[in-house]
């Protein structure tokens, strides 16, 4: 049972390092590479890396 | 419109490099079993089992997805409604994802299989890890006889 | 007169009506993938470009990745 002393142990996303509860990808706090949803969006060509001029 | 981003997650077809290699949406099994929320376990395990999978998905009316049955869920007691047994709201993705990127992630992750969705959320198939590392190797093998 | 287009069947249906299609993004991406029979007028040269490049008679869509 978790306390309020029981450190929450962070994952850190592979890609850019953000701290996470757990992998974006298959959703395990325990995975050996996680990754964050916005990096996940990026890697899976759901969003772009950069913004362009004027957004889109 | 709101993009080329939506068009290419609701599985329209486009034109260009990318067209015709293989992603997520055209790998994917479209033959998966299929159950919906208010249904017992024990009849829709047969029916999986008959149809010679280890895996259903489980849909509304419209095939959106609401949740998925793996093995371990499908061991559960037969009497369970799939509503009470089922992952909820797993991890989906879209089906133009190359299919390169996603059999590294389903290797890397040890994910046996994902739904494959429309941005609406509905089923377009379900990829297993094999089918997609076959399809990402074959592809690999193309490009390097290609001179 | 620009209407704003939300979602992707009217896009369907002004394209099944002759519109064209017009994608504003870098050409490497508008290689990858472009929507069917899209033209590719990159956002800096579309001013310069547009009038040669489009017909003014008929409806023209433009489109980029998302609505962001």
């Amino acid at each position: 049972m978790r306390t309020n002393d029981t450190p929450c142990v962070m994952l850190v996303c592979v890609r850019c390092g953000v701290g996470i509860e757990r992998c974006a990808f298959c959703e395990r706090d325990a995975c050996p590479e996680p990754i964050c949803a916005k990096s996940l969006r990026v890697e899976l060509r759901e969003s772009m890396a950069e913004r362009h001029e004027q957004g889109g | 419109m709101d993009g080329k981003l939506d068009w290419l997650a609701a599985g329209l077809p486009t034109e260009g490099s990318n067209a015709q290699l293989p992603r997520a949406g055209t790998v994917a099994r479209r033959d998966v079993p299929t159950c919906r929320m208010d249904e017992l376990l024990g009849p829709v395990r047969e029916r999986v089992r008959e149809a010679g999978w280890d895996a259903c998905v489980v849909v509304n009316d419209e095939r959106v997805v609401f949740g998925l049955l793996r093995e371990a869920q499908l061991e559960r007691d037969g009497d369970e409604s799939i509503e009470r047994v089922m992952r909820p709201g797993p991890s989906t993705f879209r089906p133009h994802v190359p299919i390169a990127e996603m059999a590294a992630f389903m290797v890397t992750h040890d994910l046996p299989s994902s739904p494959i969705t429309t941005s609406d959320g509905r089923l377009v198939g379900l990829l297993r890890r094999e089918d997609a590392v076959h399809a990402a190797h074959e592809l690999h093998a193309g490009k390097e006889q290609t001179p | 007169m620009p209407n704003e287009i939300h979602h992707r069947r009217e896009v369907q249906a002004l394209m099944d009506r002759g519109a064209q299609i017009v994608e504003v993004l870098p050409r490497e991406q508008f290689e990858e993938d472009h929507l069917p029979g899209a033209i590719h007028l990159p956002l800096r040269k579309i001013e310069a470009e547009a009038r040669k490049a489009l017909d003014g008679d008929r409806p023209i869509v433009v489109y980029c990745w998302d609505s962001a």
